[in-house]
């Protein structure tokens, strides 16, 4: 793996929750080159809770420590606020699931676009606006013109995902994070938002970190893929080699799809090992 | 997830040998310790509850009877014979405010007990029915709104005389919309639930798709609401005294105790200090109380 | 096909009325035989749901004919009318009262249709059924994962004894391993009580698993019924069949 871009070693992120703790991310380690790692998991894993730990986008009451959160040499786990700013959208990037909420429903898409930009770049308006076009087209929406002047509820989800995308990716940061992604999208429009964010991933030599639910979407868009089962790493394996995974929860998860080309009577299904927690 | 199911299944454990009424206690106890968590609302409930005991230990409490004048002793200023001094025709203040507090506690109850359930009631139907029905109801409410209470009590007054109860009623009817929106609002977002669309498949018929599982769903907001108009109706009632229009003399209510007390003000303060820090004291603790009860029942946070 | 259980012909809906009207549904057209599991297939937008929603019973201004064993069901939801159909609904979460404990909702439908006999025993009957233990009965939803609520959303369905049970992409909100025990579930429960699905659904991969046959919907219009057999190797007539395809394939296939 070629310029590792993210170092972390024993992430724990805990919630206070009355007198209990609940501990969501519980011992994890992983390193992230130029590459497209996925951290896949049920919901309850943990995973969306390391997306945001990294961006340091917990409720303040969150304990986070580890022992070490390194991003491109800087410690991110002691970094001041003022810093995480400079680095949350310039050079560590996130997109949300659902655009439908995830965008500001009283600004112009386009605005928005700009917005992101100047709040890292410190041109003028038309310079943002130019930039903001150009990301548009290239997240291929036809007549970024067009496109551009639209509210997010006046677009749909796959046109206002590129949207977020391009907001997203407008300062050229080093490490995407992309949280569940198409999960709120219809099939057909899947293949097309995967498509656009491949494309700039491998282009511009970024990091990405999916994290979805779908062991199989990330099989097939992945490079690497992390499996997570209650706060904890169970298995990382090489997406092309899934088939190969060794840990029962894995091999679990990829057994009890129902499948077309695989028709059973009956889905085997998943039986959880509490050995897996210790 | 899987913190989720072990959980259930630990309180699955727990709750495996009892039955519904341990069920429903067990949610109970849950709302009351989360309402105990905010000093402030503590504090509501506590003057509410120090409220109660003074109005239902009235005769103990009291050190002189609240009607009896004794024109010799005539506003004398607070000491040991007379905590809170006398008034103009030396009646004892405090036990005028403890006596008062019966009246106070009257008036909240029973403009909640009108209130209340008329309110619930229009709403949830006008909201469920909608159609002709919703037109006709709020067009009602709108009107009902639209009067100022102070108005049309003096309205109801001069129609009816003066009295206590007439005041009240005068209250209830322009407190009841604000119920009946609020339960109505609640009401048009619930009856899209699947829930409640489940239940519609069944067979139920309006009327039980109404009681049953729409209403107990505005009870919340329905009981903070009333809770933190209780406030409002306090004021509103010391009003009415102060206007002479709610209790009629000698009945020691507290807003006639600062009306008759005003001519007397400047010399002698505590005929107008002392009952208006009860009202205040009432007012903050029925707001406090109702702000932490919204916290613990706002079906958000669960 | 001889004596279908549901027939529905020519099925249209508008929602609105006058120049705001939008037509939903397209003169929809499909038979489901006894005991037959069929899904309706397609993206948001496409009907699937509201055509459930019009066989349950739940819209009424919708055009066209549904028969139900020969006779037409009417639109209004008569007692007897809730009787031949009930619906599963899709999100866990929102389908259960929350103040009301399982055995209050299950209690419900009993006593709307006041059905003589054991109560209790019949509510705990339904819970086994679907593999819950009888103590569930006293837990409130929210002290319920979200597949033991649609555990309980079925058993609620199944209480009042319906041929019919329509199914509003009951796996959709749950996680992949619960979705297995549910779907495995559902289909014991169809093959013991001989009972017809109608099932909504995205994923071709459950509706595959779970259906028979199944209507890709697009637009409120049926594009064609395909089998669910022979569904790995077909060759669909219409494009967007064969993009919803070639989408769901990919994820299934196994890596040579």
């Amino acid at each position: 793996m070629n310029d590792i871009k993210l170092r972390v070693e024993s992430l724990n992120v805990s919630f206070p929750n009355g007198k209990e703790m609940t501990r969501a991310v519980r011992g994890v380690s992983f390193a992230l080159g130029k590459e497209k790692l996925a951290i896949v998991g049920e919901s309850g894993s943990g995973k969306s809770t390391i997306g945001r730990s990294l961006l340091r986008l917990l409720p303040r009451k969150a304990i986070v420590s580890a022992d070490r959160l390194e991003f491109d040499g800087s410690d991110i786990l002691k970094a001041s606020e003022l810093e995480m700013r400079s680095i949350r959208g310039k050079r560590i990037s996130m997109i949300l699931q659902d655009p439908k909420f995830s965008l500001n429903p009283v600004m112009r898409i386009g605005d928005q676009i700009a917005e992101a930009y100047r709040a890292h770049a410190r041109v003028g308006r038309k310079i943002a606006e130019e930039k903001a076009l150009d990301m548009l087209e290239k997240v291929q929406i036809r007549e970024p013109g067009k496109a551009y002047r639209l509210f997010p509820h006046e677009v749909s989800g796959g046109m206002g995902q590129r949207a977020m995308i391009a907001m997203m990716m407008i300062a050229e940061p080093e490490i995407i994070i992309a949280d569940e992604p198409t999960s709120a999208l219809d099939v057909s429009v899947r293949e097309q938002v995967l498509e656009v964010l491949r494309e700039l991933v491998d282009r511009s030599g970024m990091g990405l970190i999916f994290i979805s639910h779908d062991l199989n979407l990330v099989r097939h868009f992945c490079d690497r893929v992390i499996v997570m089962y209650s706060g904890k790493i169970l298995e990382e394996i090489e997406a092309k080699r899934l088939d190969e995974a060794k840990h029962p929860y894995t091999r679990g998860l990829l057994d009890s799809l129902p499948s077309l080309t695989h028709r059973r009577s009956s889905l085997p299904t998943l039986v959880r090992d509490p050995a897996w927690l210790a | 997830m899987t913190n989720e199911i072990r959980d259930a299944l630990a309180e699955g454990k727990k709750a495996a040998s009892k039955g519904r009424s341990e069920a429903r206690k067990a949610e109970w106890g849950k709302t009351a310790a989360s309402i105990l968590k905010n000093p402030l609302t503590v504090a509501g409930l506590a003057v509410i509850g120090f409220l109660l005991v003074v109005a239902a230990f009235a005769p103990l409490l009291a050190t002189h009877n609240p009607n009896i004048q004794n024109l010799s002793e005539a506003l004398r200023a607070p000491s040991k014979a007379h905590f809170f001094g006398t008034d103009e025709f030396g009646r004892d203040v405090y036990s005028r405010i403890v006596y008062g507090s019966r009246i106070t506690l009257y008036i909240i109850c029973l403009v909640t007990v009108i209130v209340g359930p008329i309110g619930l009631i229009v709403g949830t139907v006008s909201g469920y029915l909608g159609g002709i029905v919703d037109t006709i109801m709020m067009r009602i409410t709108d009107i009902f709104i639209s009067f100022p209470s102070l108005v049309l009590a003096l309205a109801f007054v001069a129609a009816l005389g003066p009295g206590l109860e007439h005041a009240v009623l005068a209250i209830a009817l322009t407190s009841w919309p604000s119920i009946a929106r609020l339960a109505r609002a609640e009401t048009l977002s619930l009856r899209k639930a699947d829930y409640i669309v489940a239940v519609e498949l069944q067979g139920a018929s309006k009327a039980r798709v109404i009681f049953r599982h729409i209403m107990p769903m505005c009870m919340s907001s329905v009981i903070v609401r009333l809770t933190m108009n209780m406030a409002g109706i306090i004021l509103t009632a010391a009003g009415l005294g102060f206007l002479g229009l709610g209790a009629l003399p000698p009945a020691p209510e507290w807003g006639a105790m600062i009306s008759s007390g005003r001519r007397y003000m400047l010399e002698s303060w505590w005929l107008v200090a002392v009952p208006g820090v009860a009202i205040l004291l009432v007012s903050l603790a029925f707001n406090l109380f109702g702000d932490g009860l919204r916290d613990a029942l706002d079906p958000r946070l669960e | 096909m001889n004596n279908p259980k549901i027939v529905v012909e020519d099925l249209t809906l508008d929602f609105g009325k006058g120049v705001d009207a939008t037509r939903v549904l397209h003169g929809i057209d499909f038979s489901v035989a006894d005991g037959e599991s069929f899904g309706l297939v397609g993206e948001s937008g496409s009907g699937k749901t509201t055509v459930l929603r019009c066989i349950a019973g739940q819209y009424g201004h919708w055009m066209g004919s549904i028969r139900m064993d020969g006779k037409a069901l009417e639109k209004k939801l008569t007692k007897e009318r809730c009787r031949l159909t009930q619906m599963v609904f899709q999100d866990p979460y929102g389908s259960l009262h929350p103040k009301q404990t399982i055995y209050t909702a299950l209690m419900e439908p009993l006593e709307i249709h006041k059905i003589p006999g054991d109560g209790e025993a019949k509510i705990v009957d339904a819970l086994e059924n679907v593999g819950l233990d009888k103590s569930y009965r006293w837990r409130y939803p929210h002290q319920l994962s979200g597949g033991q609520r649609q555990r309980v959303a079925i058993a609620r369905a199944l209480i009042l004894e319906p041929r019919v049970l329509l199914l509003d992409e009951p796996t959709s909100a749950l996680d992949v391993s619960i979705q297995a025990e549910i779907l495995n579930l559902l289909a014991e429960l169809r093959s013991r009580k001989g009972l017809t699905y109608i099932l909504v659904s995205h994923d071709l991969g459950v509706v595959a698993h779970l259906c028979d046959r199944m209507a890709v919907m697009q637009a409120g219009k049926i594009l064609e019924t395909l089998e669910a057999e022979s569904l790995a190797d077909a060759e669909p007539k219409e494009a967007y069949t064969k993009t919803l395809l070639d989408a769901s394939r990919e994820y299934g296939r196994k890596k040579a």
